[in-house]
C-alpha cells in the first residue's frame, strides 16, 4: 500500500462515535478504532454478511494498516499502541464525489434506507446490529449506495428485541420521505435545517387531524408522536432500553420490525408534483429544440466530450440527464446536478442500472449546498467538493436561466465555470431573441447581451477551441479551454 | 386462553416496567422514549404472533409425528 508520510494535512471527519475516529490524511482515509472497541472489531470483521455486502460493492472496502506503516504516517497517534490492547487502523476506499442526503432525490434516500435495513436484518442473524441508522452512513458511488461507516456495526445482545437506532432511522429516513410525500417538503429543506432529520412530534404538529389518521402516517407519525408527548409529561425516567426475552423471540421480533420498516418504505410512491417548470424536458413535445437542432447539439456535445474530457464530467443544469448519460457512456465519471427534484429523480431512476458511473444530485448552482454540521466543518460545501474534481464541465441551456431567473451577471457565470473545471467547458449561448429567452426575460431588456459580449467574457478566462451555431441561429455551442495565467 | 392471559399479564408488566424502570444504554444516539414505547407495544403484538406460530408448529409436529407413528405401526 502506498502511504504518504510526507503529507501531514490531517482532518478529522467523525465527531460523534466514541469508538473511533476517521481522518483524511492527504488523499487517504484512515479510521482509528480505539482500543476499547478493537476486541469487538476483531470479531465483527469476520462477519459473512459484511463480506457479502463488500463483494457486492454495498459496504465500503477496508484494509488493516500495519503498525509500521501507521507509525510512519501518524507518529503522533501511534504512541497509543504501546498499550496492551492496541488501537486498530483501517484504510478505506474513497468514494469519488462525497454527497449528502440533502442533495439526494427521495428515491435515493429510500434506496439508502433499504440498504441500511437489509444490512441490519442480515447482521441480526449473526447477533450483530447497527448502533446508528442515519443516511450519513451511506454515500452514493455513481448510482449505487455504499454503506461507509464500518463502526456502525456492533455486537448485539441476543436477548434484547429493541433496536435503539429505530428512532434515528425514523427521523432521518421515514419521516423525511413521508414529509416529501404528504407535505411536498424537499429533502434539502429537511436536512439543511437539521442533520438529525424530522421528529415525529414536529411532523405531527404540521398535519391536519385527518392526515393524522391516514394509514401511512398513523403508525409511523401519530402513535410515536403521541407516545413521545405522553412520556415527556408522565415518565420520570427514560424507558428501559433493554427488553429482554428468549433469543428466538427477540430475533423474531426484531426481524419483524425491520421487515415492516422495509415494506413501509418500499411501498412509498412519490408522485412528484407535475410542476410546469422552465426547464422543459428535452425529449418531451415541449422541447425548445427542433429535431434538427437537437440532433446537431447531441452530435457536437458527444464529439467534444470524446475529444476533450478525460475522467470526470460535471453536468450543471442536467435536466433529465440526457447529456450526462452520453458522458457516462464514454466511460467518464459524471456528477449531474439540477435544482428540480423531479428531474434528478428521473435521471437517477433512468441511469442507476444502465449508467452506474452517473451520480445525479439536487443542487441549485445559484445557491449550492453550504458547508454544514459541527463548526461548519462536518459537511463540506458543494463548491468546495468540486475543486479540482472535474476536467470537463457541461453548461448546456443554463446561462440564460441564470441571467434571467437568478439575475446573475454574465461575468460571474463565466467566472464560476472557470472555478468548476480544471480544463474544459462545453457551454451553450442562447441569444435574447430565442423564444425561451423571450419567455424568461419578462419585459426586461437584454439586447446588449450579444454573442460577441458573451465571447469577450469567455476570452478573459478561456480560449475558444471550437464553436457552432445550431440551425435557427439563436443558440451557439462553444468548447472552451481554461487559460492558465501566470 | 392460557396464552391470552399470559400475554395480557406480560403487556401490563411491560407498561409498568416502562413507567418505573430506567437503564442507561451504551449507545451514543438518542433512542427517543416515544419510539422505545412504540417498539415495546409493537413487540408485544408480534409476541402474540410468535406464540401463535410456536403453538401452530407444536400442533403440526404433534399431528405429523402421530400420523408418522400410526403409519409406521401399521
Amino acid at each position: 500500500m502506498n502511504l504518504l508520510p510526507h503529507n501531514k494535512s490531517l482532518r478529522s471527519l467523525s465527531l460523534r462515535d466514541p469508538s473511533g475516529t476517521l481522518f483524511e490524511i492527504g488523499t487517504q482515509l484512515i479510521r482509528q478504532i480505539h482500543s476499547s472497541s478493537s476486541v469487538d472489531w476483531n470479531q465483527i470483521k469476520r462477519s459473512p454478511t459484511l463480506k457479502k455486502f463488500t463483494e457486492k460493492g454495498l459496504f465500503v472496502r477496508s484494509w488493516e494498516i500495519s503498525d509500521t506503516d501507521i507509525s510512519n504516517l501518524l507518529p503522533e497517534l501511534s504512541h497509543k499502541n504501546k498499550n496492551d490492547i492496541k488501537d486498530i487502523y483501517l484504510g478505506h476506499e474513497k468514494i469519488n464525489f462525497v454527497n449528502y442526503p440533502s442533495e439526494w432525490a427521495p428515491e435515493m434516500l429510500r434506496e439508502a434506507g433499504l440498504l441500511t435495513l437489509d444490512l441490519a436484518t442480515q447482521l441480526s442473524a449473526e447477533n450483530l446490529g447497527l448502533k446508528d441508522a442515519t443516511p450519513f452512513n451511506v454515500l452514493f458511488s455513481g448510482g449505487l449506495p455504499v454503506f461507509v461507516d464500518v463502526l456502525s456495526v456492533e455486537k448485539r445482545d441476543p436477548h434484547n428485541s429493541l433496536w435503539l437506532a429505530y428512532s434515528q432511522f425514523s427521523k432521518t429516513f421515514i419521516n423525511p420521505l413521508l414529509a416529501y410525500q404528504h407535505l411536498g417538503q424537499p429533502l434539502y429543506k429537511t436536512f439543511l435545517l437539521s442533520r438529525e432529520g424530522l421528529t415525529a412530534t414536529d411532523f405531527y404538529t404540521q398535519i391536519s387531524f385527518l392526515k393524522k389518521l391516514h394509514p401511512s402516517l398513523f403508525t409511523k407519525i401519530t402513535v410515536p408522536a403521541l407516545l413521545e408527548l405522553w412520556s415527556d409529561k408522565k415518565l420520570r425516567n427514560h424507558p428501559n432500553t433493554e427488553k429482554l426475552m428468549d433469543p428466538e423471540r427477540a430475533q423474531f421480533t426484531l426481524k419483524f420490525l425491520l421487515n415492516n420498516l422495509k415494506k413501509s418504505i418500499s411501498q412509498l410512491n412519490f408522485n412528484h408534483k407535475q410542476q410546469k417548470t422552465q426547464f422543459n424536458n428535452y425529449m418531451s413535445g415541449e422541447s425548445p429544440y427542433s429535431h434538427l437542432q437537437f440532433e446537431n447539439k447531441e452530435r457536437l456535445v458527444k464529439k467534444w466530450l470524446t475529444l476533450h474530457s478525460k475522467n470526470s464530467v460535471l453536468d450543471v443544469g442536467c435536466n433529465d440527464g440526457h447529456f450526462s448519460r452520453i458522458a457516462a457512456s464514454l466511460g467518464r465519471r459524471v456528477v449531474a446536478i439540477d435544482s428540480e427534484v423531479e428531474l434528478i429523480s428521473k435521471t437517477w431512476s433512468m441511469s442507476r442500472i444502465s449508467h452506474p458511473t452517473l451520480l445525479p444530485l439536487v443542487v441549485n448552482i445559484a445557491n449550492p449546498s453550504p458547508a454544514s454540521g459541527w463548526r461548519n466543518q462536518e459537511h463540506r460545501s458543494f463548491l468546495d467538493r468540486t475543486q479540482g474534481q472535474f476536467d470537463c464541465v457541461l453548461m448546456l441551456a443554463l446561462v440564460h436561466h441564470l441571467l434571467t431567473t437568478e439575475s446573475i451577471l454574465l461575468q460571474y457565470i463565466i467566472e464560476l465555470a472557470k472555478e468548476l473545471t480544471t480544463e474544459h467547458v462545453i457551454i451553450e449561448w442562447v441569444s435574447p431573441s430565442d423564444p425561451m429567452f423571450e419567455h424568461l426575460k419578462k419585459g426586461r431588456d437584454y439586447t446588449h447581451l450579444t454573442a460577441q459580449v458573451f465571447e469577450q467574457e469567455c476570452l478573459k478566462h478561456f480560449a475558444i477551441i471550437e464553436k457552432e451555431t445550431l440551425p435557427g441561429n439563436t443558440r451557439t455551442l462553444y468548447c472552451l479551454k481554461k487559460l492558465f495565467l501566470t | 386462553m392460557l396464552k391470552t392471559k399470559y400475554l395480557s399479564f406480560e403487556f401490563t408488566i411491560a407498561l409498568l416496567m416502562l413507567c418505573f424502570c430506567s437503564a442507561d444504554g451504551f449507545g451514543y444516539i438518542d433512542p427517543s422514549s416515544g419510539y422505545i414505547l412504540w417498539q415495546v407495544l409493537f413487540g408485544t403484538v408480534v409476541g402474540i404472533l410468535f406464540f401463535a406460530k410456536r403453538i401452530w408448529s407444536c400442533l403440526r409436529n404433534f399431528f405429523t409425528s402421530s400420523k408418522h407413528t400410526d403409519s409406521s405401526a401399521s
